[in-house]
């Protein structure tokens, strides 16, 4: 009788320290998961990007605006760009690092894009309590050869959302349309995309 | 199935562990039922230790930087020039001036873990922070013969906006003719324009009842304890009728 009761009451403690251990693990998302610096080694492991900067002209903050659903907050984004001259293409090589809020805090997204096409998306800092299964290969790589369908630049595939995380996909998603958008811009009708550096665009 | 002996004495303990919770969550819970007609739901918290524990400072600690004729100013990490909220700053304010040619000038306004670009009508350019390898934490900027020095915890560093490069110095080297953006008290009629802001968005009893109803208060880890508590609240009321119904049987 006594070693039963015994028994019953280690099980009942283990229990308890079970309930107490598990009950937190889901606020164990937030951190940051990749610098800045392992992030643009990775993406230009052959050839040394230069840093530019994109102008955002009125017609771009429009198309900002389509894409993200609120106005971009500045005037200007910098990115990371490379020529692959390997490639037969001659392809342009371009790295993005956004910041984009899922609920309240913002995601620090790191997305690189070749051809028209993205090769990796990263997550380099999480800050919210919940939907940081975003990080997770299996969602990123999701993203990888994904381009822009026109007319309503929208992704030429769709991404598997995640049950819980819904705000955090869906700003990693519209942080990838902007990123296509933003290489097309640079990489392609220079003109359009407002590219030189003018100290009196305000 | 648990001897009843040892049911009655966890049922006891779970009791005496979930009593403050019950009397905490009664008592939060009676005050929210009756937050119009107590006044919760528009007196606002004045005590900075309550505002603390929302990382509000108290209006009277706002930090201000001079800028021309007018201040930029920062409390609870909002950033404003005069009385106009102009961003969010990551970090304390510790700095801000005018940077750049007569045909281009930059505002400059530098917080501890990024420095935010302004145009002159103050439209945010960008933010440069640590995705750009910014040297943290910035504790103060000045100018070196218009050339942007930034002082940070790891040391003196020339800044390039442009080429975002960032190059350290020896401290005798810059300081002979840096001009440091220093802090400063705005006049009292700013002071009281910024507190009216700042008030607008005010922390009232109400919500810190609610917060503490709910564990909020202790942030993340609280709702999970409070979720904890009602989970023991549930096995005490099984236990209970259990207890309760052997009781009768015997």
């Amino acid at each position: 009788m006594k070693s039963a009761m015994k028994s019953e009451m280690k099980q009942f403690k283990q229990a308890s320290v079970l309930m107490f251990c598990l009950l937190p693990f889901s606020v164990l998302g937030k951190g940051v998961y990749m610098t800045p610096e392992a992030f643009l080694a990775e993406s230009f492991s052959a050839a040394q990007p230069l840093i530019e900067s994109l102008w955002l002209t009125d017609d771009i903050r429009d198309s900002a605006k389509q894409i993200l659903n609120h106005a971009y907050p500045g005037l200007r984004i910098r990115y990371w760009h490379a020529s692959e001259k390997d490639s037969e293409e001659g392809s342009q090589r371009t790295a993005w690092i956004m910041n984009e809020v899922g609920k309240t805090r913002p995601i620090t997204i790191g997305i690189t894009i070749v051809g028209d096409q993205i090769e990796r998306v990263r997550i380099l800092e999480f800050r919210e309590s919940r939907g940081a299964e975003v990080r997770m290969d299996f969602f990123t790589r999701q993203f990888v050869g994904l381009s822009l369908q026109p007319p309503k630049s929208q992704l030429s595939e769709s991404i598997d959302g995640i049950t819980g995380a819904t705000l955090s996909v869906k700003a990693v998603k519209k942080t990838a349309r902007f990123a296509l958008f933003l290489h097309q811009l640079v990489t392609g009708d220079e003109s359009a995309a407002g590219e030189e550096v003018a100290g009196e665009k305000w | 199935m648990m001897p009843p002996e040892l049911l009655k004495r966890w049922h006891g303990r779970m009791g005496v562990l979930a009593a403050s919770f019950v009397l905490l969550l009664a008592f939060t819970g009676l005050c929210l039922n009756h937050v119009s007609s107590w006044g919760f739901d528009t007196k606002a918290l004045r005590s900075p230790g309550l505002l603390a524990l929302y990382g509000m400072a108290d209006v009277g600690t706002v930090v201000s930087y001079p800028l021309a004729d007018a201040y930029i100013s920062e409390s609870n990490g909002q950033l404003f020039y005069q009385a106009k909220a102009i961003d969010g700053c990551e970090g304390s304010l510790v700095g801000a001036l005018e940077f750049g040619s007569k045909t281009a000038p930059l505002i400059i306004v530098a917080c501890e873990q990024e420095l935010l670009l302004f145009s002159p009508t103050f439209q945010l350019i960008e933010k440069v922070g640590a995705a750009f390898s910014l040297p943290v934490a910035v504790q103060r900027i000045g100018l070196v013969d218009d050339e942007l020095l930034i002082d940070t915890s790891g040391g003196l560093f020339f800044a390039d906006l442009n080429a975002l490069s960032w190059t350290a110095v020896e401290e005798g080297d810059a300081s002979r003719s840096s001009q440091w953006s220093e802090v400063a008290q705005a006049p009292e009629i700013l002071r009281l324009a910024l507190a009216e802001s700042i008030d607008r968005e005010d922390i009232t009893y109400e919500r810190l009842l609610l917060d503490i109803h709910s564990g909020r208060i202790l942030g993340e880890w609280g709702i999970y304890l409070v979720d904890a508590m009602a989970l023991l609240f549930m096995l005490l009321a099984i236990s209970g009728l259990v207890l309760w119904r052997k009781g009768r049987k015997v």
